[in-house]
């Protein structure tokens, strides 16, 4: 491991490099050799890479300790402090102390580590020289070092780990091993108000890139003490954290195995992100319909989690992950349960149509008006074929020329910074549609067509979803174009066919779109919330039941059919294990 | 997992020749001749749990003669095939793409349902349950549209051309339902075999109900002779009607929709012709398969040379397929009750597939 | 999750077939797309036959501006040629053409009186093999030529076949010309009972006042008016009906919408009184039953019974209808009217056209078994219908008579 990451470094291979700091000892590159060859370290699991290699010691001396430090970490790296100590002990010893600055909070290092080792009373009272090579470290963790969350190690590969996620170290002159203790303190960004999933009504918090702080809002939100969060680590030089959480006991543990399992089989360098994560584990990488939600609202999350979902965050990721995914759950707002159901219902629906518009829009327009103008009123077609009597190109080129505009507006909006890039876009479809009218490029109503597919992508709310289907929407361009609505209708038999095989995590794609009854419940419309007595069924939660069956009994009518249906059936079963519910209605 | 009729393209013109007014009558009839072919269908399936029809053939009549039935009930697969992706095809030339050369409807036609039946059942049940209720739908939308130009006095006398013909024609109306034994072929991949007679039941009642409609609504709008005359009856209707100015000629729609529908359906052949082909053979995986049927259909659907040679064959396939998939279930059924078989537990673990 | 592991074989197929599908239809090359600028839709057909018995088509083509306010102008190209027969013409016609001529818009073909009269079969083939052709276009029959009905410049509509298309909407409903669509002419020519009506078109100056149809030789700028009915035997025309006439036979035949008339006040009070039916329901009875056996489906004697309801619109009399018995007696009045009218519709029908417009036959055929309406009476039906006893029997009541009681000024 040593060997590659120096590899990466390029300080093995080039020897200039290996002139401008101090040679290693033979042996230690012997040493590294050995450890990478056979054993193939690196490409092992990175859920091993706690189980530290035993042949990285700490080196005896203080000396060879800083020497080795130098070695690990690099020479010019400013960040990397490596401070040389007296401890005020009883004679006094030496130490070294190792941290990275903005990672570690220099507030804490100072607290912890100078002031109590090398100002506190109770300091000189240790007598050093009753301490052997191996307690030393022990001692000092129990007895001197104020720190929750701290430990011993005695691997210096290890130890550097943990120093690189934020932690400080403290080397002791003579010690076997070394005492590690919790300062991160880094800086980053606050908890802010989700960018890509605003809503009028519901929580505004939004998770941010610390880990830490993300796991905590979904604890906050969800007190259960079933919540697990397995930790993991990915990327080879990244060494990011990732977390899988779910509910004990409701989300199915062969849907929490298979995550883990696939989470486990990636073997990359770095990952920047949580999307990586979802190309890496997800079912069809080719299909261009996403697999797996993305959110970065934690009432979102947790109302997955309450689900029977299996959720993923990535350390410095604002988006968390929630598996497995499908076509209805990506045109659900969180929205749609914050309002009352007699508006949740009917903008749901509306957002289907929305989707359907977004993608057919232009490929029907085109259709009709090359192949079957027949269909269109006698007013319109004259309408249009006026319209487009200027316009010198076939109507495929004007409708791929308006679609390209539109995309480049897209874009470039969302490049730019925040108000310019609003005032782009308005400036740039306003004039570019005008302009290109009046220049005679377009017909006007081409940009009508274009300009209400543009706004209906934008409706459905998970991102890739618009982009699955604004990618797919050019492909059905052209197959009406080339056979009119037999084309169209062609293509659209294929998508469907497609997404009828596809499966997110084993779960087909269309799951509940299917079934006809909870369909209308909670898929394509919204009941009220009181009436959602079960989970859905496409993760296969371990429990079915969500709330009680009738919780309204106190209104007139409700009460009496609670007892009718108690007489009945001796109620179903009532309330089991009082969680999952209480995240937002899901 | 329903199999649903989408022969009404052409269906009535088949039947109002012969029975007349009362053709809306015989295709009721065919509905529930088709669900007794059903029940038998089911009775087989209950009888044989987790065996696809091959299996069961050779289970009874040992292996031999089972693969001889079992290659049987391919060949009808593929005439069903042959006939009908030809029918669509042509609906799709004659009315709308007349200049493009029918080879490439097939070819985009093919291509889709060869991909369907790679992808499986699963697959294509799940796209049928949406296609399909997008057909009702648009039936319902079409039948609404249809009752100011509908004139119900057409549909009279009730008894068209009589109690004879009335029974023939329900004949003719059952080898519509009566495709519905290729379900046979998959019943092995479905988990709850009660909920799957029943849907298949449902679905071969809203199918045969859905070409009633369709049938006398033909008759209400184009009279008996109209409708012998013309070449797609369901589409000639969809024609007629219109909803104020703006909703007129969306016979496109229709009949883009319908495409989609039977082409589902033929996937749905498709798949069991070759798994049944699969079985027979003692093949694992059907995939490899697909290309070289898929040739085969196409050959197929290109020998009859003339739309009038199309509906001959049509014609001759309609009055006697009701009579194989009457026998074939029958034939089984009688033979597992004679022979006494029953079915093991050995082919079990194929449920879990799907 | 136990499917979870089946299925995580990749996907290039969805790619691939995507890929085959764009592949085949860029080789295609689009044959049939035509771009809407090019088409030349066709808003007026009409066809007509020349004194020497070839067959002329005119077609009337939009001419669509860009501009939508420039609609309002008179945007059309009127072309027409003569042929063998109505294809050949069309096909010439296609030539002169710079658009393709796109027939799937026709807002109204006008059919003249010589071809109507000479069969319109002759026209039935080629559209209904069509395609494109609309099923609910108008179909109307001229005395006129047909080109100057097709070619008049009027300033409610940007053609003549948009304002026929516009103005057939309202005069339909007011049933003075039968709602005569493509699809009617199609679906009721082919049986003997049922005969279609045309509506008829004519041109008339904006004076003219009078329902003549005789076509004034000044220059001065023409309408068109939609009125009465041409009544086909099968395909071919035999006369024409006048809007009464009209009126009555759709009255019979159940096809009634709406239906406005004056008629004098009965009693001796004098004036006049105007109304609008409002409802109506005709019967057609066999009081002495339909032969069966030898002479199956043999009829003699029919009865048509027609009920219905009539709204009061004016009363210019001194009579103010305040009193119950001067009401029956108004209803009998009214009665009486239409009876006669409808007496008038059937001795027309019967000794004038010689043919079944008003639809018994069809009732006869809905009574008899297939196989005897096919065999012994559909070939002999019209023959049947001209020695029919057909007597009338009218029921109508008065409905409402509006906001006043009485006129606020009765008129003496």
């Amino acid at each position: 491991m040593r060997f590659l990451r120096r590899l990466v470094r390029g300080d093995v291979r080039r020897p200039r490099m290996i002139l401008g700091r101090p040679l290693l000892p033979l042996e230690e590159i012997a040493d590294g050799i050995g450890t990478a060859g056979p054993g193939d370290g690196d490409s092992k699991a990175p859920g091993d890479v706690d189980a530290a290699p035993p042949d990285s010691p700490i080196p005896d001396t203080l000396d060879g300790v800083e020497r080795r430090l130098r070695d690990l970490l690099g020479e010019g790296s400013p960040d990397v402090i490596i401070r040389r100590m007296v401890i005020w002990t009883n004679p006094e010893i030496e130490g070294v102390l190792l941290y990275i600055e903005g990672l570690a909070s220099r507030d804490i290092v100072n607290l912890v580590a100078l002031r109590s080792l090398m100002l506190a009373e109770r300091v000189p009272t240790l007598d050093a020289s009753a301490l052997s090579r191996d307690n030393i470290a022990s001692v000092f963790m129990t007895h001197i070092v104020p720190s929750g969350q701290i430990s011993v190690l005695s691997c210096i590969d290890k130890v550097v780990d943990h120093v690189l996620t934020g932690e400080a170290a403290l080397f002791i002159e003579g010690a076997r091993e070394c005492v590690v203790f919790e300062a991160k303190g880094w800086e980053h960004r606050g908890i802010e108000e989700p960018h890509t999933e605003k809503v009028v009504r519901g929580p505004r918090e939004g998770f941010s890139e610390l880990l830490r702080a993300n796991t905590a809002l979904v604890r906050r939100r969800l007190r259960t003490p079933d919540l697990r969060m397995d930790s993991m680590k990915v990327g080879r030089r990244s060494k990011t954290d990732i977390v899988i959480a779910y509910v004990e006991g409701l989300t199915n543990p062969r849907l929490v195995a298979t995550v883990s399992e696939r989470i486990d089989h990636i073997d990359t360098d770095i990952l920047p992100d949580s999307g990586l994560i979802e190309e890496f584990i997800e079912d069809y990488p080719y299909s261009p319909f996403p697999q797996m939600q993305y959110t970065e609202r934690p009432d979102r999350f947790c109302a997955g989690l309450s689900e029977g979902l299996v959720g993923i965050i990535v350390d410095g990721s604002p988006m968390a992950l929630l598996a497995p995914g499908n076509l209805a759950s990506f045109f659900q707002s969180p929205e749609d349960y914050y309002e009352r159901f007699p508006y949740g219902g009917p903008l749901r629906a509306l957002r289907y149509i929305a989707g359907i518009i977004a993608l057919v829009f232009p490929a029907l327009y085109v259709a009709i008006s090359l192949f079957h103008q027949e269909m269109l009123p006698t007013k319109l077609a004259l309408a249009i074929a006026g319209s487009h009597q200027p316009v010198p190109f076939p109507v495929l080129v004007e409708a791929l020329l308006m679609e390209v505009t539109l995309e480049l507006i897209r874009e470039s909006s969302v490049r730019l910074p925040d108000p310019v890039g609003q005032t782009m876009g308005f400036v740039g479809a306003l004039l570019l549609g005008d302009a290109a009218v009046s220049a005679g490029l377009v017909s006007p109503i081409m940009v009508i067509v274009v300009a209400v597919t543009g706004l209906a992508s934008f409706t459905i709310p998970h991102y890739p979803t618009g982009l699955a289907i604004r990618l797919l929407r050019f492909p059905l361009l052209f197959l009406s174009a080339g056979l009119g609505l037999f084309g169209l209708m062609a293509g659209l038999t294929a998508i469907a066919l497609h997404l009828g095989a596809l499966t997110s995590f084993g779960v087909p794609y269309l799951e509940p779109l299917m079934k006809p009854r909870p369909s209308l419940r909670d898929v394509v419309w919204r009941s009220p919330v009181f009436t959602f007595n079960k989970r859905p069924e496409y993760p296969e939660p371990l429990d079915q039941v969500r709330q009680k069956k009738f919780i309204r009994t106190w209104a007139p009518g409700v009460a009496e059919m609670a007892r009718k249906e108690s007489r009945e059936g001796g109620g179903e079963d009532g309330e089991k294990s009082g969680d999952g519910g209480r995240g937002a209605p899901r | 997992m329903i199999v649903f009729a989408t022969g009404f393209l052409a269906a009535a013109r088949i039947l109002v020749p012969v029975a007349g007014t009362a053709a809306w009558m015989a295709a009721l009839i065919g509905g529930a001749i088709g669900l007794g072919i059903g029940g038998l269908a089911g009775m087989l399936a209950g009888r044989f749990p987790g065996h696809s029809l091959v299996r069961m053939a050779e289970r009874i009549f040992g292996a031999p003669l089972g693969k001889l039935i079992g290659l049987t009930f391919a060949a009808y697969c593929t005439v069903v095939l042959g006939l009908g992706s030809r029918q669509s095809v042509l609906a799709m030339w004659i009315a709308f793409l007349q200049t493009t050369p029918p080879v490439l409807i097939s070819a985009v036609f093919y291509a889709l349902v060869i991909y369907a039946a790679y992808l499986g059942i699963g697959a294509i049940a799940r796209v049928s349950l949406i296609f399909f209720s997008l057909v009702v739908v648009s039936l319902v939308v079409l039948t609404a549209l249809a009752v100011p130009v509908a004139a119900p006095g057409r549909l009279l006398p009730i008894v068209g051309n009589g109690l004879g013909p009335l029974i023939r024609a329900g004949f003719l109306a059952a080898s519509y339902a009566g495709e519905s034994i290729v379900v046979l072929a998959f019943l092995r991949h479905l988990k709850d075999k009660r909920g799957a007679s029943r849907a298949m039941a449902t679905g071969v009642a809203v199918g045969m109900v859905v070409m009633a409609v369709a049938t006398g609504f033909g008759v209400m709008m184009l009279g008996v002779r109209g409708i012998s005359r013309v070449t797609f009856p369901v589409l000639e209707t969809a024609r007629m009607v219109g909803f104020g100015q703006f909703l007129e000629r969306a016979e496109i729609l229709f009949l883009a929709l319908w495409f989609s529908a039977a082409l589902l359906k033929l996937a749905t052949v498709f798949y069991a012709s070759i798994t049944s082909i699969a079985d027979v053979l003692g093949l694992r995986d059907y995939r490899p398969l697909v290309i070289p049927y898929a040739l085969l259909g196409t050959a197929l659907s290109l020998i009859p040379e003339s739309v009038l040679e199309t509906f001959d064959y049509l014609d001759v396939f309609v009055k006697y397929s009701v009579w194989y998939a009457i026998a074939l279930p029958v034939v089984l059924l009688l033979g597992a009750v004679v022979l006494g078989r029953r079915g093991g537990d050995d082919h079990v673990q194929s449920k879990d597939e799907h | 999750m136990s499917r979870a592991r089946t299925s995580t074989r990749t996907q290039p197929g969805a790619v691939l077939v995507a890929v085959c599908l764009l592949a085949v239809v860029s080789v295609s090359g689009c044959r049939d797309a035509r771009e809407i600028e090019s088409v030349g839709f066709v808003l007026g057909l009409g066809i007509d036959e020349t004194a020497d018995g070839r067959i002329e088509v005119w077609a009337q083509v939009a001419l669509p501006s860009a501009k939508p306010a420039e609609e309002e102008k008179r945007e059309s190209w009127m072309a027409s040629s003569v042929g063998d027969t109505v294809w050949d013409a069309l096909r010439q016609l296609n030539n002169r053409s710079t658009k393709v001529l796109f027939r799937a818009h026709v807002r109204a073909l006008v059919i003249g009186e010589r071809f109507a009269r000479g069969g319109v079969a002759r026209a039935l083939d080629v559209l209904a093999r069509d395609a494109q052709f609309r099923y609910r276009s108008w179909v109307f029959v001229t005395s006129d030529p047909v080109g100057d009905v097709l070619g008049v410049e009027t300033k409610q509509s940007s053609s003549a076949a948009l304002f026929l298309d516009d103005l057939m909407r309202n005069t339909a409903r007011s049933s003075t010309a039968p709602r005569s669509r493509f699809l009617d002419l199609v679906t009721s020519i082919e049986e003997p009972g049922d005969q279609p009506l045309l509506a008829r078109v004519s041109l008339a100056g904006p004076a003219d006042a009078g329902r003549g149809a005789e076509g004034t030789p000044e220059t001065e700028p023409k309408e068109l008016r939609i009125e009465g009915s041409a009544a086909l035997c099968g395909d071919k025309m035999v006369g024409w009906l006048d809007a009464e006439e009209t009126a009555m036979a759709l009255l019979v035949c159940n096809r009634l919408a709406t239906y406005s008339f004056v008629m004098p006040m009965p009693g001796n009070e004098g004036g006049t009184i105007g109304f609008d039916m409002i409802r109506s329901h005709a019967d057609t009875l066999f009081p002495e039953g339909i032969h069966t056996g030898d002479a199956a489906g043999q009829v003699t004697d029919v009865v048509i019974r027609i009920t219905g309801t009539v709204d009061i619109r004016e009363v210019l009399s001194s009579e103010q209808l305040m009193s119950m018995q001067f009401l029956e007696r108004l209803q009998a009045g009214i009665s009486q009217h239409l009876e006669t009218g409808v007496r008038r519709l059937v001795e027309a029908a019967q000794n004038r056209l010689g043919c079944d417009i008003i639809s018994i036959g069809e009732c006869v055929r809905r009574r008899v078994p297939a196989r005897v309406w096919k065999e012994d009476v559909a070939s002999t039906w019209h023959d049947q219908f001209r020695t029919l006893r057909i007597v009338p029997d009218v029921h109508f009541e008065v409905g409402k008579r509006g906001m006043t009681m009485q006129s606020p000024r009765p008129v003496d």
